[in-house]
């Protein structure tokens, strides 16, 4: 039951990520607070939930890499400061979706040039689309695919059922290929 | 003809997963290279009261994971028992304006100073309450800041909103998302020598036993939302655990209390 109200570090291990984690993010997570609300204040609670929330998946943050854990935790903070937003209409001017055409990949030197060429233009695909997807469906494959969230923590946030989030879902990868296909994304 | 036109059901979400999966990698580039580029500009540091903030919420977290495991209310630290809260919940009212209708009130008259005025009741901790030693610093203080509230129950939805401490007190609030009027505030606080007011105007009272004290329920309606509040006075420490609350009903009030753990770590 605690699990359900608390947020809950159950080993040390878990307890030293998370602080080592909050040590070395703490300005980055508060620089993207800033970026969606604009009074301090408020960005610094937006930190602190964010932290909550980082902490009840501090079992999953220490399986990422620093770089899938850098991007979940810049999700985090902007799916926490969004959640704010949307709860007061005099706010929502500053609800900003993800921001995908200042993004670009730098090569890895683990990848061979094809594998960096495909992500490239992967990138580039969801670049195209995003900015036309309705903000329901950026929530939910953010959601799904960037915070590795449950249908139950989705429904929760889109305040439906379930079962519907899966229907839901669906329909926006089908609208995310719908659009590439409109928009004449060439053949690989 | 293009992937996307040849694409069967099947692999959409494939499809989408990789897209999504090159998102994540550019994004995580782009934050570790502003993580660095912050690093630069001590303007944009958190302040030092986010940081408290910050490593309070993850003592929270770490405790919170011990009492947990340690499956009930008594939780073993570096081998002493901990203190849990043996406590009195009291609601208090216009009722303790007249003397003897309130047992817990009068039980605890050696160690509080309570006055009963007409729109509400003050409470007072003595200095001299006979506190255990081993929970006050060199100055005779209430270690405060050796204590964290653990709630065991709360009703479905609510989550955690704010922590905080200071010198006198520690509290955590939690809240419905999106529902403004729905709040439980809990708290403990040093009450040795500082006086509390309850607002006790036209309030409902009634008595009975939580984690084997004697306790108090009162409640009160103001402009159709439900006010509860339950205090507990710790047996041994000139502490007051307060849980209160707004839009939530008596019953998941007293449940609230009945598992509340009061944690302390030396």
């Amino acid at each position: 039951m605690l699990s359900f109200v608390l947020p809950m570090l159950a080993t040390v291990e878990d307890r030293d990520f998370v602080t080592a984690i909050y040590g070395e993010f703490r300005t980055l997570m508060l620089a993207t607070a800033r970026r969606y609300v604009p009074d301090r204040g408020a960005a610094e609670d937006v930190v602190q939930d964010s932290l909550v929330k980082l902490i009840r998946h501090a079992d999953l943050l220490q399986r990422m890499n620093r770089c899938t854990l850098a991007s979940y935790i810049v999700s985090t903070v902007r799916n926490t400061a969004i959640d704010r937003l949307r709860g007061d209409a005099a706010e929502r001017r500053y609800l900003l979706p993800l921001e995908l055409e200042k993004l670009c990949l730098t090569p890895s030197p683990e990848e061979s040039v094809e594998e960096t060429a495909q992500k490239r233009e992967d990138l580039e695909r969801m670049r195209t689309v995003w900015p036309r997807l309705e903000e329901e469906q950026r929530l939910l494959l953010e959601g799904k695919y960037l915070l590795d969230q449950t249908d139950t923590e989705l429904a929760s946030r889109l305040g439906c059922k379930q079962d519907s989030v899966r229907m839901k879902l669906t329909r926006a990868r089908r609208r995310v290929l719908e659009l590439l296909r409109e928009g004449g994304v060439p053949d690989e | 003809m293009s992937e996307m036109e040849t694409m069967p059901y099947a692999n959409e979400e494939a499809l989408v997963s990789r897209m999504m999966e090159a998102v994540q990698l550019a994004q995580g580039q782009a934050a570790l290279e502003e993580k660095e580029r912050l690093k630069e500009d001590p303007d944009t540091a958190p302040s030092g009261n986010l940081d408290d903030a910050c490593w309070r919420i993850i003592r929270l977290g770490w405790r919170c994971g011990r009492v947990a495991a340690a499956g009930r209310r008594t939780v073993r630290i570096a081998g002493r028992v901990a203190v849990i809260a043996a406590v009195l919940v009291v609601m208090l009212s216009i009722a303790f304006a007249t003397p003897g209708l309130a047992p817990l009130i009068r039980g605890a008259l050696d160690k509080w100073n309570i006055t009963t005025y007409k729109d509400h009741t003050q409470v007072q901790g003595r200095i001299d309450n006979g506190v255990d030693e081993e929970y006050l610093d060199k100055d005779g203080n209430l270690r405060i800041d050796h204590f964290t509230l653990v709630p065991g129950w709360l009703p479905k939805g609510f989550v955690l909103k704010e922590t905080g401490l200071d010198e006198s007190i520690c509290w955590l609030i939690y809240h419905l998302p999106r529902q403004q009027a729905k709040n439980i505030f809990i708290s403990m606080s040093n009450m040795s020598g500082s006086t509390t007011s309850f607002d006790t105007e036209n309030a409902d009272v009634s008595y009975m036993t939580i984690q084997d004290n004697e306790a108090t329920v009162i409640s009160k309606k103001e402009n159709g939302v439900e006010y509860n509040t339950v205090v507990w006075f710790m047996d041994g420490l000139t502490a007051m655990v307060q849980v209160s609350n707004e839009g939530v009903s008596i019953a998941d009030t007293i449940k609230i209390a009945e598992n509340l753990h009061v944690v302390w770590e030396d």
